[in-house]
């Protein structure tokens, strides 16, 4: 019995504990509360998705905070310099996740081994392309934040939605979903029976750097313009996703559910910090203590 | 009419390492069964692997009828994954997932469940699709992997060691289910395999592969004559590798040994691994005590350095740097005497003189710590580790710089680390000028992994069992 309510608090804790603050808290505390907190997450997560997809299918360790924050700042710069419409500007974001995706999968292809060190050169460089843009108008920006956040946390929720169903649908109704976490695991004996690894690595990668980059978008909408260091903030905050949900270690059961236990569980932890009145530095302590802890507690399935 | 799916003429391979196939004609027609034997470095892994695919030809004509549909069934990859037990993953799932090539997008999962269902009625497999792949017998393990093989209509299912952990009966239900495959289908096999110990009611031709790396027999159906021929031939014996340096120093060489075998000679090369494959006990100690000195024979000669060794060498007063190893580890350590001592004892005979006095604690102590080079080890001997002893074994002959070093079945009964670093010692020894000779019975295994570890351009001496 015991162990059945552990798991069962292991697996409902964070919704549990979110619930208990929306409806103990005082109205107006309990409200600011709840929509910090599911505006938190939803904006991380596509980004933990696609992260994910690519940690399953055995792919190159993605720094996801320089994506999101560069497909971030392109969508400013855009729109700030060339006054481009909605519609646009995402498919621009897309294509640029999808752009990134695809030399990802094809460093993965030639480089082999060498991958880790030229992926850092790739990110160094995205890195630097977002500081060339970053120098923008605060009042621009304040402006552009002004007129997009009026209606964008709905916005968001309905996007989140289509973009976790779709997710679940391909991994779950698709061959090429179900052979990601396949690839991943047994990389040697797929290889070994003559299918194309590569081939199958080759979605994971692709749609996963989409949903990095949609969630680039997305905090292009909803926060203010990044400072120099979020980035590593972010891909920190990716990988405690992945420790707060529970796949740290590639997993492929459950990926849509730890995902989404894993992003409102980050934005718990936020959220306490920020009302305990932390620091950044003191909170992103926090958060690599819960990496490190759920690091050393995790079991290799 | 047999449809001929792969026909090869004055084919030659050559791999990164140098073995190779030259000039070979072969043609695998439907319906039927080929036998790749032989030893592994004499062509027959390359071949294999060519017809894998993962190895271009060099020259000859090349072809295949459906090179898409060749299908690759390994034992390692199968026991690798079944080892991975938590994953669940069902029959079903793992014939369709690990599929070579398919064009299907959506996961149907009905269709899937029907089609499997039928491939597992057509093997005689008393399960249905939910049955989950950890829960497999190795039997069901190797029809399932046919099943998925079938699955995209193979036409030639290549097999590695497919055999292994078979009970006889099973095999003869395995190899029964097979020909009724092949003349259903008509799928030919390929069975890469280095033993004969397979069912004879399986017909099929073999071809085995011997030391002038070009296939040397090809037979039909007569099974009984091919077992035979192909036992004789495989006989145990000396094995040199495929790059001995002819120029190095023959440091220690023996003539006729004394199990009937005429002109037999085996000479230890400096700086060269020699394997010695002997599967009778009796003869592998006989031939250790020889070596040592311990025991004579008449028709032996055993010459250091091209001077004849005087009878019972290691009694003689004059030394000479052969060292025997026969037993490694615990108990081949001196288990009254201290872990300095012991460190120390092998080398006393040639640092001690009369000029000298016995080398006293003062160089024990000295050559302890240039040893573990500060590591906490304790003086007495029976606390120290497997591990720890052996390194105070290796290290104390590796001080005596011996020219020359036997050794009796020496990976018997270790753990895969203990192997490991045994391995690099011998290395040492091998760097240091030390030829070495290994007499053994070991299973293929063994040394299949060291001769892969000193198997260079530089290196001799790699021995092949069979």
């Amino acid at each position: 019995m015991k162990t059945k309510y552990q798991a069962w608090i292991k697996e409902y804790a964070v919704f549990l504990i979110i619930l208990i603050g929306y409806l103990c808290g005082t109205k107006q505390y309990s409200v600011s509360l709840f929509q910090t907190l599911v505006s938190q997450a939803c904006i991380w997560i596509p980004a933990c998705l696609g992260y994910m997809l690519i940690r399953m299918s055995g792919g190159i360790n993605i720094a996801v905070g320089v994506q999101i924050i560069f497909e971030a700042s392109l969508m400013l710069h855009l729109k700030l310099f060339y006054n481009l419409d909605l519609w646009q500007l995402i498919l621009i974001n897309v294509a640029a996740g999808a752009l990134i995706g695809h030399v990802f999968c094809f460093m993965d292809y030639f480089l082999g081994a060498r991958v880790e060190i030229t992926g850092i050169a790739l990110y160094m460089i995205l890195e630097g392309l977002r500081a060339v843009m970053s120098p923008l108008d605060t009042a621009y920006k304040s402006h552009i934040l002004y007129e997009w956040n009026n209606s964008s946390l709905i916005v968001i929720n309905v996007v989140d939605f289509f973009l976790l169903a779709a997710v679940f649908l391909f991994l779950k109704y698709t061959l090429p979903g179900r052979r990601i976490w396949v690839v991943g695991r047994y990389e040697e004996l797929v290889s070994s029976t003559g299918a194309n690894v590569r081939g199958m690595k080759y979605p994971a990668y692709v749609i996963g750097c989409i949903l990095i980059g949609i969630s680039g978008c997305l905090l292009g909408f909803r926060t203010a313009i990044p400072t120099d260091y979020d980035h590593i903030a972010y891909t920190m905050y990716a990988l405690a996703t992945l420790a707060i949900g529970g796949s740290l270690n590639i997993s492929h059961k459950n990926i849509i559910q730890k995902t989404i236990k894993g992003c409102l569980g980050l934005a718990l932890v936020n959220g306490i910090n920020y009302f305990m009145g932390m620091s950044a530095k003191a909170s992103a302590l926090v958060v690599g203590f819960i990496i490190l802890i759920a690091g050393i507690m995790g079991k290799e399935e | 009419m047999k449809q001929v799916l792969f026909r090869c003429r004055d084919l030659s391979i050559v791999n990164e390492k140098g073995e190779r196939v030259v000039d070979l004609n072969l043609e695998i027609l439907s319906g039927e069964t080929i036998y790749l034997l032989g030893k592994k470095d004499a062509g027959r892994e390359i071949f294999f692997e060519f017809l894998k695919g993962t190895v271009p030809e060099e020259r000859g004509i090349v072809k295949f009828a459906e090179r898409e549909n060749t299908a690759f069934i390994s034992e390692k990859d199968r026991i690798a994954l079944m080892n991975r037990t938590q994953d669940a993953m069902t029959v079903m799932e793992f014939i369709y997932l690990f599929q070579k090539n398919t064009t299907a997008f959506l996961w149907k999962r009905r269709a899937f469940e029907r089609k499997t269902d039928e491939l597992l009625a057509e093997l005689k497999l008393p399960f249905d699709h939910r049955k989950k792949i950890s829960d497999l017998s190795p039997k069901e393990r190797l029809l399932t992997d046919i099943a998925r093989s079938l699955l995209y209509d193979a036409r030639i299912i290549l097999m590695e060691e497919s055999f292994l952990g078979l009970t006889n009966e099973e095999k003869r239900q395995v190899t029964g289910i097979m020909e009724q495959i092949k003349k259903d289908r008509g799928i030919a096999f390929v069975i890469n395999s280095d033993s004969v110990n397979f069912d004879t009611s399986f017909q099929g031709q073999c071809m085995v592969f011997g030391d002038t790396h070009t296939v040397i027999r090809k037979y039909g159906s007569d099974f009984a004559a091919m077992q035979k021929q192909y036992q004789s031939m495989m006989k145990p014996g000396l094995e040199y590798g495929n790059n001995p340096s002819k120029d190095a120093e023959i440091v220690l060489s023996m003539e006729y040994a004394p199990y009937g075998r005429t002109d037999f000679e085996c000479l230890i090369k400096a700086g060269n691994i020699l394997y010695l494959h002997e599967a009778s006990d009796r003869n592998r100690m006989l031939l250790s005590k020889i070596f040592s000195g311990q025991t004579e024979h008449a028709d032996i000669t055993l010459k250091y350095k091209g001077k004849e060794l005087p009878e019972y060498w290691s009694y003689h007063k004059e030394t000479y740097p052969i060292v025997v190893m026969e037993r490694i580890g615990m108990e081949g350590l001196y288990p009254n005497l201290s872990v300095s001592d012991n460190l120390l004892l092998p080398s006393y005979k040639k640092i001690a003189s009369p000029g000298f006095r016995v080398p006293g604690k003062r160089i024990a102590e000295t050559a302890k710590r240039e040893w573990t080079k500060g590591r906490p080890i304790s003086e007495n001997i029976e606390k120290l580790t497997a591990r720890e002893q052996m390194e105070l074994q290796m290290e104390s002959w590796l001080m005596l710089r011996p020219q020359v070093l036997v050794l009796l079945d020496p990976f018997w009964g270790m753990d895969e680390q203990l192997k490991n670093l045994l391995v690099e010692y011998l290395l040492r020894f091998k760097k240091m000028g030390c030829g070495i000779l290994v007499i053994s019975a070991d299973s293929h295994y063994d040394a299949e992994r060291i001769s892969g570890r000193w198997f260079d351009e530089h290196c001799t001496g790699v021995g092949e069992f069979v």
